[in-house]
C-alpha cells in the first residue's frame, strides 16, 4: 500500500517551497521505485500563507501538478489541517481500491518561516492580512487579544488542570518521556536531556503552557506514495479508520476537555490491547494527555495517574510517540500530520534507527486539525492479512 | 431573520452597554456567535435576548498581547447558559469559577463585551 516515503525538514529552508517539495517527491519515488510517469493520482492541503508565503495560490493542485509535471486522473484536496496527512493515504487508498488511480502522491508541508517572518502563526493569519476571515463570527469574536491557537489549547489545559488536578508536572513528565525518544532519532532538531524542571523552568506562554510543550514551526515537507505496487517495504494496510468532524466553536462546545478524537477512534473501534505503538498528534502536550483519554486507554479525567503508571519511551510498555514527536521533531507548515505518519512507517518496516521499538505490527495513528479541536482522524497501519 | 439583522442588533444593543445572546424557540438552546440558524436543532425560530451581564469564568490563561501586557483570556459562561470567548479586566491572576460581571469597552468606534470580578 505504501510504495514510499520521504521527509525533508528545516528550521529555515532558504530556497523555495516548490524546490523542497520536489526533492521530498524525489526521495519518496525513488525509495517506492516509480517514475514521475506513473503516478496518476495527488492528495494533498493548504493553509493560508503556510505554503511559500503567498497567503492563497489559486488553483493549488494546478500549481503543485505545473512545478512536478504531474498529469493525474486522480486529485483530492483535504482541508483538516494537522489531521489531513493521515486522510490522505485513506483516501489514495480508496481511490487505488476503487480503480480510479494506481499510485498516488501524498503531499503536505510548506514554509512556516514565512507565517513566523511576519510575527503571527498560521491561525492568527487575519491579524496580519486583510481578506483572510478565521471563523464566520471574527467580527465579535477576534477583537480580543490571544496567542491563537497556543491560547485555545491553554483554556482546554487550565480546565483539565481545575477539573481533574491535572498539574503542569504531568504535562512535563509527557515532554520529557517525549524528548526521551527524540534523542535516538536522527530527524529530530532537540536532542538534549530534558528534566521536569527544564520544562517548568522555560517561560509561561499563556497559562499553565510553557515554552517546552509548545510545537515549534519550522519549513519542510512529506510525501507518501500509496500504490497498488509491491515494492520492497513491508506491505502494509489500513486496519482501522475513523474521522470526526465537529461544528461548534470551542466556548460552545459541552465539555472544552473532550476533543473529536473520541468520536473518530470510535469509529475506527480498533483493540488497543493489539497496537504496538502509539503516534498521537502533538502541538502541545496537552494535546496528546486529551488523546490518550479521548482514544480510550483511559478514562476522561485519570491520565495524570496514566502517566505515572506506564513507561512511554520507545522502550516502555505503552511506546507513545516514539520518535519524540513533533515537539521534538518540530512541525512543518503548522502540521504535525506528516511528522506521526511517517513515525509510524519507520516504526513498521524496522527502519527507526536509534528509537525502534521491538516488535511492531500495528500502530495507532492520531492527528486532531485545526485550532479549534475540528477535525480528529484515527487511523491504524499494520500488515496486510 | 436574515444574519444582517442578527448583526446589526447585536451592535446596538453592545453600543446600549448590554450583552445580546441568541435564543432558540424550538428547542431553548441559548448560543452567542452570530448565526441565522439554531445550531442545536437547524430551527430557524430565533429570537435576540439580552443578558443580564453575570457570569462565571469557565476557563483562563494569561498571556502577554503584543504590546506586552498581561491579558486574561477567557472563556466566560454567562447565567443564561451560553458561552463565549472574552477577556477578564484584572491586575490580578483570574481563577476558573470567579464570578465576574459585564463591562462593555470601545474599540475602533464599536463596543465589545469585556468582564471584571465580582466584588465579593
Amino acid at each position: 500500500m505504501i510504495a514510499g516515503f520521504a521527509s525533508k525538514v528545516h528550521r529555515k529552508f532558504d530556497g523555495s517551497a516548490f524546490e523542497l517539495m520536489a526533492e521530498t517527491v524525489d526521495q519518496a519515488l525513488e525509495m517506492a521505485g516509480i517514475i514521475p510517469g506513473e503516478i496518476d493520482g495527488l492528495v494533498t492541503t493548504f493553509l493560508p500563507g503556510v505554503f511559500d508565503g503567498n497567503t492563497y495560490l489559486h488553483f493549488f493542485t494546478n500549481q503543485v501538478r505545473q512545478y512536478l509535471g504531474l498529469r493525474a486522473r486522480y486529485i483530492d484536496m483535504l482541508d483538516f489541517g494537522g489531521a489531513s496527512a493521515l486522510s490522505m493515504i485513506y483516501r489514495a487508498q480508496k481511490a487505488i481500491s476503487a480503480g480510479e488511480a494506481s499510485s498516488v502522491i501524498c503531499i503536505i508541508g510548506g514554509k512556516a518561516s514565512e507565517v513566523k517572518a511576519l510575527g503571527t502563526t498560521v491561525d492568527s493569519m487575519d491579524k496580519v492580512y486583510d481578506h483572510i476571515s478565521i471563523t464566520p463570527f471574527d467580527w465579535i469574536y477576534r477583537i480580543y487579544d490571544s496567542l491563537n491557537p497556543v491560547s485555545d489549547y491553554a483554556l482546554v489545559a487550565a480546565r483539565h488542570a481545575k477539573l481533574y488536578g491535572t498539574d503542569d508536572t504531568v504535562r512535563a513528565k509527557l515532554a520529557v518521556q517525549q524528548r526521551f525518544n527524540g534523542k535516538g532519532n536522527d530527524k529530530a532538531m532537540y536532542r538534549d536531556d530534558l528534566t521536569v524542571k527544564d520544562v517548568l523552568a522555560s517561560p509561561v506562554i499563556s497559562s499553565p503552557l510553557h515554552l517546552l510543550e509548545i510545537v515549534y514551526p519550522v519549513d519542510g515537507f512529506h510525501v507518501f506514495v500509496v500504490s497498488s505496487k509491491h515494492t520492497s517495504l513491508r506491505d502494509l494496510e489500513i486496519k482501522a479508520y475513523g474521522e470526526a468532524h465537529w461544528a461548534e466553536m470551542p466556548p460552545e462546545l459541552p465539555d472544552i476537555t473532550i476533543t473529536p478524537a473520541k468520536d473518530s477512534s470510535r469509529v475506527a473501534a480498533f483493540d488497543l490491547e493489539r497496537v504496538d505503538a502509539f503516534e498521537l498528534y502533538d502541538s502541545f502536550t496537552t494535546t496528546v494527555l486529551l488523546q490518550l483519554e479521548d482514544i480510550g486507554l483511559v478514562q476522561k479525567g485519570q491520565v495524570a495517574k496514566f502517566i505515572e503508571e506506564h513507561d512511554l519511551r520507545y522502550t516502555g510498555d505503552i511506546p507513545l510517540n516514539t520518535g519524540g514527536g513533533s515537539l521534538n521533531c518540530g512541525q512543518p507548515a503548522y502540521m504535525s500530520g506528516g511528522v506521526i505518519l511517517e513515525e509510524a512507517l519507520l516504526q513498521l518496516n524496522d527502519m527507526a534507527k536509534g528509537h525502534q521499538v521491538k516488535g511492531v505490527n500495528n500502530v495507532f495513528i492520531n492527528g486532531i486539525g485545526g485550532w479549534s479541536r475540528s477535525h480528529s482522524v484515527s487511523l491504524v497501519l499494520g500488515e496486510r492479512n | 431573520m436574515r444574519l444582517s439583522e442578527i448583526i446589526s442588533s447585536y451592535k446596538s444593543t453592545l453600543m446600549a452597554k448590554k450583552l445580546p445572546f441568541l435564543r432558540c424557540r424550538a428547542c431553548s438552546y441559548t448560543f452567542y456567535y452570530t448565526r441565522d440558524i439554531c445550531p442545536h436543532c437547524h430551527s430557524r425560530d430565533l429570537e435576540i435576548m439580552e443578558s443580564k451581564g453575570l457570569g462565571t469564568v469557565f476557563s483562563v490563561t494569561t498571556l502577554l498581547n503584543k504590546e506586552k501586557q498581561r491579558t486574561n483570556y477567557a472563556i466566560i459562561e454567562l447565567d443564561e447558559g451560553f458561552r463565549l470567548y472574552s477577556t477578564v479586566i484584572s491586575d490580578k491572576p483570574v481563577e476558573i469559577g470567579t464570578r465576574v460581571s459585564l463591562k462593555i469597552l470601545e474599540i475602533d468606534g464599536s463596543s465589545y463585551p469585556f468582564f471584571v470580578a465580582l466584588k465579593n
